[in-house]
This record gives C-alpha cells, sequence and structure tokens, in this order.
C-alpha cells in the first residue's frame, strides 16, 4: 500500500498541484488575517458546536463529491484531513497574529482566529488547499456484480499475457464461452429495463487487457511492472449504456483514474486530444461478467407480419446432406 | 414486390441476405443452391472477386412447392457486405419481399453487425420501406466458432423486437433451410394479407 501511494504520488502529483497548494495555503493566511482584523457583529456569533456540525457537513460532501467510489476509511481520512488543514491554517493565521502584534501575545491571538470569520475562511480555503491530494484517498473495491458464465460460479476472467481472448481462472482453467446454441431463441422474456437495473458495482478487466487497447504513448513507466492479469475495476454504471452500441468507449482520462499507479500517463502536456481519446474496452469481458438481467428484453412487440403458424412451411426440393 | 402471374398460375417473390462483410450470405446461397434438386432452382449467379469477397450480388431462382395450386417462386440474392458497396445494396433491395438479416456471432464482428443493420433500415427507407412492413428474420451465424457472442447479447443488440431469429453454422448447412423456410412462410402470409386488404 504505501508503495502504491507513493507510486500515485508520484505520477499524479505534479509541481503545479504543490504550487497550487502553497499559494492558497499563503492566500488563506493572508485572508484570515484580514477577517481577524474585522470586528465582528453581535449577531454573527454562533455556538462552536454548530460550527462545527456545518464544517463536518461541507468536508464531508466535498470530500465525497472529489471522489466518486470512495471507501468509509477514504471518507474519514479526508474529512480528518481537512480538519488538519483548516486548524494548521487558523493556527498559522494566530502565530503570524502573534507575530505581528508582538511576540508573547499567543493566547489572544488565538482566541481571535478561533471566531467565526476566520474559521470560515480557513474551512473554505482548506477544501482549496487539500484539492490536489484528494487522488490519495482510498476508493471502495467493492464486486457486487455476479460473474457469469456457462456452469455458473467461476469467477472472473483474467486474461493472460495481455490477450484479451484468453480468459483464465485461478491460473489456468478457462472459462467456458457462454454457449447459448441450445437455448431457445425469440423467446418472450420478462420485462425489464436497464434503468431499472441497479447499476452499481464495478467489473473486473485484466490490466493486460486494457492495455492492449491503450496507444503505447500513453502507457506509464511501470505499467510493465504489473502483471497482465492484474484487475482493473471499472463501473457498471459507465459500461451498461453503451452495451447497444457493441462498443464500450471510455475518455482516455476517465479509464486513467481506475488504472494501478503508474500504469498509464495524463500529465496535461500530453495535450486535450491525447487525454480525451476514446479507448474501446474488450466487449467480450465486459459483456459475459454482467448479470443476465441487463439482457432481458421487454415484451415482444413483432410486427404483424412475424405472426404465422410456425407450423407452416414452404417445401423445397432438397437433396439431404451426404 | 412480389408479382402473381394468374394466367399462369405463378408467384415470385424477392428475398435478399443482408448483413456484414464475410458474415455469410453467399454461403448460404451456396448451400442452398448444392442442397436443391437442379430441375428446382436456376444456375446461381456470382460476381465475386477472387478473395471470394461478393462484389456485385449474388443470385439463385428456387422454385417451391405449389402453393393453393400456384407454382412458387423465390429469387434469392445477397448484398455485397464491405461499406463501399452500398449503391449496390440499395439497388439490389428495390422491390425487396423479405430480408434474412445474417449476423455475425463472432465478438469482433459485432459493431460492424450493428453498423449494418442500421444500414438496412437506412436503405429500406430511401425505398419508402420499412422493417415494420418488410418481412424479415435475424440469422446468428457461425456459431460453431470458439469466440462468438452468447444469443441473449446479439438478441439485445440485433433483435429487441423479438423478431423470429434461428442459430446457424451456414458452411454445415445448419439453420439456412430454417431461415428460407421461416422467411418464405412469413413474406407468403403477408402476400396473403396484403391481397386480402386490396394493398398488393
Amino acid at each position: 500500500m504505501p508503495r502504491q501511494l507513493w507510486e500515485a504520488m508520484r505520477r499524479d502529483f505534479t509541481a503545479i498541484s504543490g504550487f497550487s497548494m502553497a499559494i492558497s495555503f499563503v492566500a488563506a493566511v493572508v485572508l484570515c488575517l484580514q477577517i481577524t482584523q474585522m470586528k465582528a457583529a453581535p449577531e454573527w456569533q454562533i455556538a462552536g458546536a454548530t460550527v462545527w456540525i456545518v464544517q463536518l457537513a461541507i468536508f464531508g460532501t466535498a470530500v465525497y463529491a472529489w471522489r466518486p467510489g470512495i471507501s468509509l476509511s477514504g471518507w474519514i481520512l479526508g474529512i480528518l484531513l481537512l480538519i488538519l488543514v483548516s486548524l494548521s491554517l487558523t493556527t498559522t493565521t494566530a502565530l503570524t497574529l502573534a507575530f505581528l502584534q508582538g511576540v508573547g501575545d499567543f493566547p489572544s491571538a488565538f482566541s481571535r482566529t478561533g471566531s467565526l470569520g476566520p474559521r470560515v475562511c480557513a474551512a473554505f480555503f482548506a477544501l482549496m488547499v487539500s484539492y490536489p491530494v484528494r487522488i490519495l484517498l482510498p476508493i471502495r473495491r467493492e464486486r457486487p456484480i455476479r460473474k457469469r458464465s456457462r456452469d455458473g460460479d467461476a469467477d472472473a476472467g483474467i486474461a493472460a499475457g495481455g490477450d484479451p481472448a484468453v480468459l483464465l481462472v485461478g491460473g489456468d482453467q478457462a472459462i467456458p464461452v457462454w454457449d447459448a446454441r441450445n437455448r431457445p431463441v425469440g423467446s418472450s422474456a420478462p420485462s425489464t429495463s436497464i434503468s431499472s437495473l441497479e447499476l452499481d458495482g464495478t467489473i473486473d478487466l485484466p490490466l493486460g487487457a486494457v492495455l492492449a487497447q491503450v496507444p503505447r504513448e500513453l502507457w506509464g513507466d511501470t505499467a510493465g511492472d504489473y502483471a497482465s492479469s492484474h484487475l482493473v475495476s471499472v463501473p457498471v454504471e459507465v459500461v451498461v449504456p453503451q452495451l447497444k452500441e457493441a462498443r464500450i468507449a471510455i475518455r482516455w482520462l476517465d479509464l486513467y483514474e481506475w488504472l494501478p499507479p503508474g500504469a498509464g500517463r495524463a500529465e496535461p502536456e500530453l495535450g486535450h486530444d491525447k487525454r480525451d481519446e476514446l479507448v474501446l474496452l474488450p466487449l467480450e469481458l465486459v459483456v459475459l461478467q454482467l448479470p443476465p438481467e441487463v439482457f432481458e428484453l421487454p415484451e415482444a412487440t413483432a410486427p404483424a407480419w412475424a405472426h404465422v403458424d410456425e407450423n407452416e412451411s414452404v417445401l423445397f426440393a432438397t437433396i439431404p446432406a451426404k | 414486390m412480389a408479382s402473381i402471374n394468374y394466367a399462369l398460375k405463378e408467384i415470385s417473390c424477392k428475398i435478399v441476405y443482408y448483413g456484414a462483410g464475410m458474415c455469410g450470405k453467399t454461403t448460404n446461397l451456396q448451400y442452398i443452391h448444392q442442397h436443391t434438386s437442379p430441375d428446382k432452382r436456376g444456375n446461381m449467379v456470382s460476381l465475386a472477386t477472387p478473395g471470394e469477397r461478393t462484389l456485385f450480388f449474388d443470385f439463385l431462382p428456387l422454385e417451391a412447392a405449389q402453393i393453393h395450386g400456384f407454382k412458387t417462386k423465390f429469387q434469392l440474392y445477397t448484398v455485397p457486405g464491405q461499406v463501399m458497396y452500398n449503391s449496390t445494396r440499395k439497388l439490389v433491395l428495390r422491390g425487396v419481399d423479405g430480408i434474412i438479416f445474417v449476423c455475425d456471432s463472432q465478438w469482433e464482428k459485432m459493431r460492424e453487425n450493428l453498423e449494418s443493420f442500421r444500414n438496412l433500415q437506412d436503405n429500406l427507407a430511401s425505398y419508402g420501406y420499412s422493417l415494420e412492413t418488410t418481412p424479415y428474420i435475424v440469422q446468428y451465424n457461425k456459431r460453431d466458432l470458439p469466440r462468438v457472442a452468447p444469443v441473449e447479447y446479439l438478441q439485445y443488440l440485433i433483435n429487441p423486437r423479438q423478431i423470429p431469429s434461428m442459430e446457424a453454422i451456414a458452411l454445415h448447412g445448419d439453420g439456412v433451410f430454417g431461415s428460407l423456410n421461416a422467411i418464405c412462410v412469413r413474406v407468403l402470409a403477408n402476400l396473403t394479407r396484403k391481397q386480402k386488404a386490396g394493398v398488393a
């Protein structure tokens, strides 16, 4: 985990991120100082507990919005981070104030920066300061979607050697391709629309199969360090709406978010055309992992000509096959 | 459109095999040609490139058993599947009575299948026809190949209205006559229906 964190840091935390954090921090301190100098109106005095509750609500919402699919621990970590940054802003402001007003007047400085104005300012600036490090917060790894195979319960497929055609289970057992040859075709299926299905959860695709679809210049330095069977989790809600198009196209910047640290590149220097390039996911691996309900069709609406007596036939003078 | 010659007591219908390139349309026709009695079929006309790609169309006249005293003839056509031959495909669709949409079941052909189906709808619309009024069936071909999509997904993709469909291995003849029969029955029933309504 620390290695992954380090990799994520190395990949996503650029000099620009650090610069913007530093600038935001300084700007926050300056603004807090300004606000501290202002005399607060009496009606602005709000109970400390209320301020804390509002602050926590804002932080919680922000962290959740920043990182879709964030884990509970990641969410708590994010809130703690924001509180820490907020406190460090007010503390720095207090120290600066004490320094400006005369050394030794810390209690007075702290009580002034603990009032509503500077705290609100620090809370909002904490969001700005912490924004670049949101990518380090861990996301959920849940897999509620049941993998599908002819025999029932075989687990997710893993592509061997980056070849999307080869599916392996537990190392070498091949997932049989779902054989629908003996199933009745055209029978009327119960009515279920995609919108009524729960589209949460993820499907797992082998990194090798995913990278095989990605232009080489977008591969990260450490892409080769991962086994091609390393799994990439893709949200189901992203793939299902595209099934009707017989292809699953994902913008590279979105896909990059789901790749392991260092497997891809998405620096701003690559330019918009590269970062927004569409990558096609292997349709076969996606479809075979989705539950059958996804493909259930509404009530048949065949036109009148389609309904005939199935016992009727047109006779041709056929020669039996030898 | 189907022609009915009351003097000769003859019905003639046009069936078109439509689908993406290399999906097995010509193979269907070849199998029918090889497995029908020579006195009940004409010669198969096929204009193909050396790479076995249909250049213009394939044509096979076929005669069925008499229906209500009428000699029933079917003219079977295929279209070139390659995207660049759309004007030929459009031409072949003129006066069509029934369509067999041949779908290649292989995963890598899914997009081509979908595009071909949309192309069929567009080309029919250019004549004022539609799949609402023109009988068609869907044939899922190449089911013997190792990497094929489940029929449920093919239905979801190509045939959400659940028009009659069947699986086939045209190379071995599985589902070839089944598909032909399914469309012929519907074409004749549609013709009868239209006649009763005074449309034909």
